[in-house]
């Protein structure tokens, strides 16, 4: 298509942020002119951000890197020789095939805020190491494992809420805009309908809190108090959907109770593995059968052998009508009064519970019972690192899920609804590799997955951890998502041992992706005093700018941008579905590089070839994908039949989801806008989890091994079996060291408990939780030497609550000491009122370090903003003086969000700048860096002509 | 409001030059002229000053090579009806310097054209004076003490610089306007102070049911066109010290100095325009735009 | 011609819902990408990489607190850009006819052909729509996209100002307030449509929609029908909850 001004316009697929929306690229005289959403795209349906919007100026940033450097200088000086992709290569080859001939697991290949992990995980494990992750670790994987582990999905890409439908909206926490687009369509929705509620719990009145209906200024951490309450609230009132309980979730199966026991807490089964429950209508324990038992939920019961059971719901009421989550005590600690949880739970119940709302859709679920109509439940939830960034947060995450499941509001019309290809089971069947390769082999596992019980940890025999982050091991079990907050430190400390090469890829860990930048500047430049070499001894990078983590490379490989690449946003990896159709997307190359930079998906798959990994060569040891990523995302099956794109499949191009590879596809992809989407039928688009339909259609669409109903977990058994190796049952117990936090931290049913910052002796003096957040415009991008977006934010301030600070003698605008035990930084702070009062609060990754991403010396970004990381540590001293991650104990997910500090008036108010000030890395820069940029196009005509030919009628006045 | 130097010189300059013009022109009129080549040199000077007044105002354009187009839109701008005003006024400024110069026959209309020198003149300040009390944006400017401040200060400032040319006389009406605008312009200020705050920052958002509003985020995080034009900062204590020499120099010192009779007339002139100066950094310096309600300022 | 027609045959115009904006500069940066490269473009950066980022923009987003007695603190969301006002004072302070009010749609453009770069629209502009482009010399402003609501090469539905088709939460609507059936004209009256700065008598055509009222709660609370653990395990023991 072109427009009336000579334009030529490209689809393909957004990469300003993770939201993967659909654009159209407008091209005039070889340069990008316009990026607009694709209206026809299933993410963003024509709309686009603010950082997809300003796409043009990173795809032409100065910063941008040219051409492969050597170091040559000592690390972080940015000494650079300017090298070949073919010196480059055979470089990179050689030291990768050195570890894998010695121990493959000596590369540590992490890869940040990458999209195509089907690829680089495949990589790694083709290679033989499973110590890989990309960023997830550190962002918000409790908010993914909980719901994984729970319901089969969760937030963002594994479902979102009813946007249509729903009356009752909650949404949780800071930094909530993971699925930006899609986020801001829905509340927009919602908010240009009358009856439909929508409440906002964050101790930050921005961005979407700011047109809630109604906000809670909660305080940081506390969310699982709040949510606790309410299922409370409900609970007593009975305000339950009993039926939904029984039918789908464990709440009627029968545990054993039999505390000492290796037993005790596990699902009482008969012989052929099928839980156990006690039927009211014949007063005994029979298995259970969905739709035709009438089970009890609460009662003590005997098994045959004698032993006590209790149906699993009992432990619910248990934890949750104790004197725990009275709204009374949960409004001392969430500093939301008690009258409001009250009536929250009372609006939440009248809102979840309008029958009339149920569509006339009858179906069939997965034992067989037809039900009329699809019951609605129209409440639904959301929540992001908000609530996932804490050493609580799985739990909170775990609680959230639960209130759900006990108003069913699950995959109901006006409810949460999942994206095919969720629901999975819970967990997911995917095992992950336990160990690394041998020298010169493979993985048969990929590096990540899914444990389903302590026998699948990557331990070894002593029950130490196998990985460099230790993910996966008795101390974060399920880090599902990798820790690579921890890579940097540990490498260094040689614990659990040494590596010779990091391959790192889009990730910013010498600057705003590490906490405690100082330490994580060290670790890359400590040198071991014996041999004098890197303690991290090679370091591999591929960016496509000049990043604060660049200089700390000893090989950089410049990537592309992601308008000069292929991609695939595959159903293998992080799909881009909707409630109602499975969908997956490509990046098509719109505009060739003006540098010599590569796609490192192209690198990823020449380095593989070079090093002759199976999969990546053929017999005769050629290349298999010599037409680099396009030519594997045409050609590669993980399984046969199975590819990385699911549309067009087949030597016919008409199989959807499984199919032999067709050389057409890419093509056919792009004629149909770079999307490919499969709308599910009414009937399959609820109650997924027990959808006979549905899962019918997932099955033969791939998408799931068998199309088995996936059973909802109010009581998570696979917790408790952790919770029992730590008493010291079976094969697979914890070490001494990690018994206690796993007896402590893995429970069955989901508990609130405070951080170890919200009761340490400190937290009086440091009274303060500081959190951080990114600014729409930026949110899940690296765009901050963006000459448009900096526009909007060059300097970030300390928000503090007006009172406090006023109380505090704290003007706005005075420059401040944020202390905490781990570090100062000094800041100006501003006052605002929609706060918290315990809380400050900041733009994240606003400040950057002198000499990078080709700004100015005396940027703002350099002089005034600044990173609050300094204050936070990725390591803390435990109560008992233990070193341990500053990470959820289940999940690893790094705890960000926990970080409390002190604030106090400076005393040098003249200043003008923020401390610390790290020394300036050395400038790069390829490209003009006008002091005026004036981007535009040739005019075609003078103003007057083309103005008189816009519009019709054309009359001036006289 | 940014008080740019350009724009500054313009106002005074040529009002300096016009009020020159009519005191010249008054005392044709009045057939109390001084001699002819003084009325050659008054008119020389009021020349020298409206043209450099209007040369300068020219540097504040983006595009002075199309500052003709500014004289077509008479209709709808004050201006466009300054420009063609001060073009007009100039016919009879030249014609008065050459005729009185060098007699070309056409003695008989120096006096109409004195007349049209007094009305163009008056227009030509009244139509500058518009272009800011015109502007509703700016509450500061948009009354009447600036159309009638215009006019006194040009003919006070320009009665000044005429008793260079007089040999002294009349120079106690020369004192008496400079009282009269002293006065004026202290009653000025006191109107500007009292009025201050009229606007509120929730009128300008159309939103003054939802109680008090203050900026939370700014729109861009460093100071945009807007804020560098109309977002001038007028420190109290340097506001005092330009109102005194606004007030000393362009009134009081030459009024005493004509007073004592200080033989020094050019001098006079010079701390009189140099005070008029301050009087007109004061006039755009002290004025606050509206737009500032949606940046820094609770009311304009 | 810088005086303002008597009447305009349309008033196309934005409806902007505080109630909906979330602040997320999508449509500014539209604007600035779709304009730049525009029939007014470019539209300069000062400084884009230097120690004082500035630049052009057709439209800014504010934010403010609002507080009020009795009432919870609430955060407000405020894009800015040219109102297109039926008395436009911009248009007629111009010396020069650069400025212009369309009679056939009532927008408000400043031909930079012309335009000698005097900045008194600039002053005479309460809402500080227009800005001074210091490389081309002249004013510049919003011109409600007339380069793509009239460019009959795009879909229909698509031709809309870029800040509109692009916004997330859908806070922007664009139509002619002269018809009162369009759909901005019936939304503005449904929901409150409001003038920015009424005293400035400029008329604008724009219109905002206030953010909700945020409603008083009533206290209410569950009634409980088991208030401890032991209460439910004895009311609800054998109790049928299939019934």
């Amino acid at each position: 298509m072109t427009t009336k001004r000579n334009s030529i316009i490209k689809t393909t697929t957004c990469y300003m942020c993770a939201c993967r929306c659909g654009i159209n690229v407008h091209l005039k005289d070889g340069r990008v002119k316009y990026i607009e959403g694709n209206p026809d795209h299933p993410v963003n349906k024509g709309v686009l951000c603010a950082k997809g919007s300003a796409g043009i100026m990173q795809h032409y940033s100065p910063a941008r890197l040219t051409t492969p450097l050597k170091r040559v200088g000592p690390r972080g000086s940015g000494e650079f020789e300017e090298i070949s992709w073919d010196e480059a290569m055979e470089i990179a080859t050689g030291k990768l095939k050195a570890v894998r001939e010695k121990d493959p697991k000596r590369l540590a290949f992490f890869t940040g805020r990458d999209q195509s992990q089907a690829l680089t995980g495949w990589f790694s494990a083709k290679f033989g190491t499973h110590n890989y992750a990309a960023h997830g670790g550190f962002c918000s994987v409790n908010m993914a494992a909980a719901g994984l582990y729970t319901i089969g999905g969760s937030f963002w890409e594994f479902g979102e809420p009813d946007w249509h439908k729903t009356k009752y909206f909650m949404m949780f926490g800071v930094a909530e805009d993971h699925d930006s687009n899609p986020i801001k369509k829905g509340i927009g929705t919602i908010k240009s309908r009358k009856g439909t509620k929508y409440i906002s719990v964050n101790p930050v009145q921005s961005g979407y809190a700011a047109i809630a209906d109604e906000w809670l200024g909660i305080r940081p951490g506390t969310d699982g108090l709040f949510i606790g309450a309410l299922i409370a609230e409900l609970l007593k009132a009975e305000k339950i959907d009993w039926d939904f309980l029984i039918r789908y979730t464990n709440s009627p199966w029968l545990v054993i109770d039999r505390p000492g026991a290796a037993n005790n807490g596990l699902f009482a089964r008969d012989d052929a593995e099928n839980p156990l429950c006690y039927e009211l209508s014949v007063q005994k324990i029979t298995t259970l059968q969905v739709g035709k038992s009438k089970p009890a939920l609460v009662g003590d019961y005997l098994l045959d052998d004698g032993t006590k059971a209790v149906p699993a719901f009992q432990y619910i009421i248990q934890e949750f009508l104790g004197d725990k989550y009275t709204p009374e005590k949960v409004s001392k600690q969430t500093g939301i009064p008690a009258h409001d949880i009250e009536r929250i739970a009372a609006e939440l119940a009248e809102a979840a519970f309008l029958d009339e709302e149920s569509l006339n859709i009858p179906w069939t679920d997965s034992y067989g019972n037809k039900h009329k109509k699809t019951v609605a439940r129209p409440v639904s939830f959301h929540a992001m690192r908000g609530i996932a960034a804490h050493k609580n947060g799985f739990e909170t995450c775990r609680m959230l899920h639960l209130l759900q499941m006990l108003l069913g509001a699950i995959d109901r019309p006006g409810s949460f609804r999942y994206k095919p290809p969720f629901p999975r089971p819970t967990p997911p069947h995917k095992k992950m590799a336990k160990q690394s390769a041998g020298p010169n082999e493979s993985l048969s596992l990929e590096p990540l997955g899914f444990p389903a019980g302590p026998e699948d940890l990557a331990v070894d025999e002593k029950g130490e951890p196998t990985r460099l982050d230790k993910a996966f091991s008795w101390e974060y079990p399920l880090a599902i998502h990798g820790m690579m907050h921890m890579v940097l430190h540990n490498a260094w400390a040689g614990d659990p041992y040494k590596i010779d090469v990091l391959m790192m890829y889009m990730a910013n860990m010498a600057w705003n992706s590490s906490m405690n930048v100082g330490n994580a500047i060290k670790y890359m430049t400590d040198k071991d005093t014996e041999t004098g070499e890197y303690k991290i001894p090679y370091i591999i990078y591929s960016d496509a700018f000049y990043s604060e983590t660049v200089p700390y490379a000893d090989l950089v490989l410049p990537d592309t941008t992601y308008l000069e690449r292929w991609d695939a946003i595959s159903m293998l990896d992080r799909p881009i579905g909707t409630a109602e159709a499975a969908a997956d997307s490509i990046r098509q190359p719109v505009i060739e590089p003006d540098r010599d930079v590569r796609p490192f998906q192209d690198v990823v798959l020449d380095l593989g070839a070079r090093l002759g990994l199976p999969g990546m060569v053929d017999d005769n040891g050629e290349p298999l994908y010599p037409g680099g990523y396009s030519d594997y995302l045409t050609h590669h099956e993980r399984a046969p039949g199975v590819g990385p794109l699911s549309g067009w499949r087949g030597e016919d191009g008409l199989s959807q989801g499984k199919g032999a590879p067709n050389n057409d596809q890419l093509k056919k992809y792009i004629e149909n806008g770079c999307y490919w989407e499969f709308e599910l039928d009414e009937k399959e688009q609820y109650n997924r989890f027990a959808n006979k339909a549905y899962l019918e259609t997932a099955t033969k669409m791939g998408w799931m091994g068998a199309p088995e109903p996936i059973v909802l977990n109010v009581y998570n058994e696979m917790l408790q079996k952790f919770h029992l190796a730590a008493e010291g049952h079976g094969n697979h117990v914890p070490p001494e060291h990690a018994r206690e936090r796993i007896r402590k931290y893995f429970n069955p049913v989901p508990t609130w408990y405070p951080v170890q910052e919200q009761i340490d002796s400190n937290s009086k003096e440091y009274p303060l939780t500081a959190l951080t957040q990114r600014p729409a415009h930026m949110y899940h991008s690296w765009g901050g030497q963006n000459a448009w977006l900096r526009q909007l934010t060059a300097q970030n301030y300390l928000y503090v609550n007006s009172r406090w600070a006023k109380s505090r003698n704290i003007d706005d605008l005075d420059w401040v000491w944020v202390r905490s035990p781990h570090g100062e930084v000094k800041v100006q702070a501003k006052y605002m009122d929609g706060l918290n009062e315990g809380t400050v609060w900041t733009w994240n990754a606003i400040g950057k370090r002198r000499g990078a991403w080709a700004l100015d010396e005396n940027s703002p970004e350099f002089k005034k903003a600044f990173l609050l990381n300094h204050v936070i540590s990725e390591n803390l001293k435990t109560e008992n003086g233990e070193l341990r991650s500053n990470s959820d104990p289940v999940t690893g997910q790094g705890a960000w969000f926990d970080t409390r500090v002190k604030v106090e008036r400076a005393d040098d108010q003249k200043s003008d700048q923020t401390s610390p000030l790290l020394d300036p890395v050395k400038f790069y820069n390829k490209f003009d860096r006008p002091d005026v940029l004036n981007y535009g196009f040739k005019k075609e005509m003078p103003f007057e002509q083309e103005e008189r030919s816009l519009g019709t009628k054309r009359e001036r006045a006289k | 409001m940014h008080p740019a130097l350009s724009v500054i010189i313009f106002t005074t300059f040529s009002g300096m030059g016009y009020g020159l013009f009519i005191w010249l022109c008054g005392n044709i009129l009045n057939g109390t002229a001084p001699d002819n080549m003084s009325i050659v040199g008054g008119t020389i000077l009021s020349i020298l000053l409206v043209g450099t007044g209007l040369l300068s105002s020219t540097l504040h354009l983006g595009h002075p090579e199309r500052a003709w187009r500014a004289f077509s839109q008479w209709r709808s701008s004050w201006l466009s009806r300054e420009g063609v005003m001060s073009i007009l006024t100039f016919v009879p400024m030249v014609f008065i310097c050459g005729q009185t110069y060098i007699d070309m026959g056409f003695q008989k209309l120096i006096e109409p054209m004195a007349i049209a020198g007094i009305i163009g003149s008056v227009l030509t300040i009244f139509t500058t004076s518009m272009i800011y009390a015109s502007l509703k944006s700016i509450p500061a400017w948009h009354n009447i003490w600036v159309v009638i401040g215009y006019q006194i200060y040009a003919l006070s400032s320009g009665g000044v610089a005429y008793i260079m040319f007089s040999d002294w006389q009349q120079y106690l009406y020369v004192i008496l306007l400079l009282i009269v605008a002293l006065a004026l312009k202290i009653i000025t200020w006191i109107s500007i102070d009292k009025h201050r705050g009229k606007y509120k920052r929730e009128d300008a958002l159309g939103l003054p049911d939802f109680g008090k509003a203050k900026p939370f985020e700014p729109a861009h995080s460093q100071k945009n066109y807007l804020q560098r034009e109309m977002g001038y900062d007028l420190d109290p204590q340097r506001r005092t010290l330009m109102r005194w020499i606004a007030l000393g120099f362009g009134f009081i010192f030459p009024a005493l100095l004509l007073y004592i009779g200080l033989p020094i007339t050019p001098v006079i002139t010079l701390i009189c325009l140099i005070g008029m100066m301050a009087e007109r950094w004061l006039f755009f310096a002290e004025a606050e735009h509206v737009v500032r309600l949606y940046y820094d300022r609770e009311s304009v | 011609m810088t005086c303002l027609p008597d009447k305009t045959d349309k008033k196309l115009g934005l409806l902007i819902d505080l109630n909906i904006c979330v602040g997320c500069h999508a449509c500014a940066v539209n604007c600035k990408e779709w304009n730049t490269g525009g029939i007014t473009g470019p539209m300069e950066d000062i400084k884009p990489y230097g120690d004082d980022p500035s630049g052009v923009w057709y439209n800014r987003i504010h934010s403010y607190e609002f507080k009020k007695e009795k009432e919870a603190d609430r955060t407000v969301y405020f894009p800015k850009s040219c109102l297109h006002c039926d008395d436009a004072p911009c248009v007629t302070v111009c010396p020069t006819g650069a400025s212009l009010k369309r009679s056939e749609d009532g927008i408000v453009l400043v031909n930079p052909d012309v335009c000698i770069g005097c900045k008194l629209c600039s002053w005479a502009c309460p809402y500080g729509a227009r800005e001074y482009d210091t490389s081309a010399g002249v004013m510049q402003k919003c011109t409600l996209c007339i380069d793509k609501i009239y460019d009959e090469n795009i879909p229909q539905e698509r031709r809309v100002p870029a800040c509109v088709s692009t916004c997330p939460a859908g806070a922007r609507h664009f139509g002619d307030f002269a018809d009162p059936e369009s759909n901005v004209s019936k939304r503005a009256a449904e929901f409150d449509g409001r003038e920015l700065f009424p005293q400035m008598e400029t008329k604008p055509v724009n219109k905002y929609l206030p953010p909700r009222k945020r409603e008083k709660h009533e206290d209410r609370r569950l009634t409980p029908k088991v208030s401890t653990v032991k209460d439910a395990l004895l009311k609800w023991a054998k109790l049928d909850f299939t019934g």
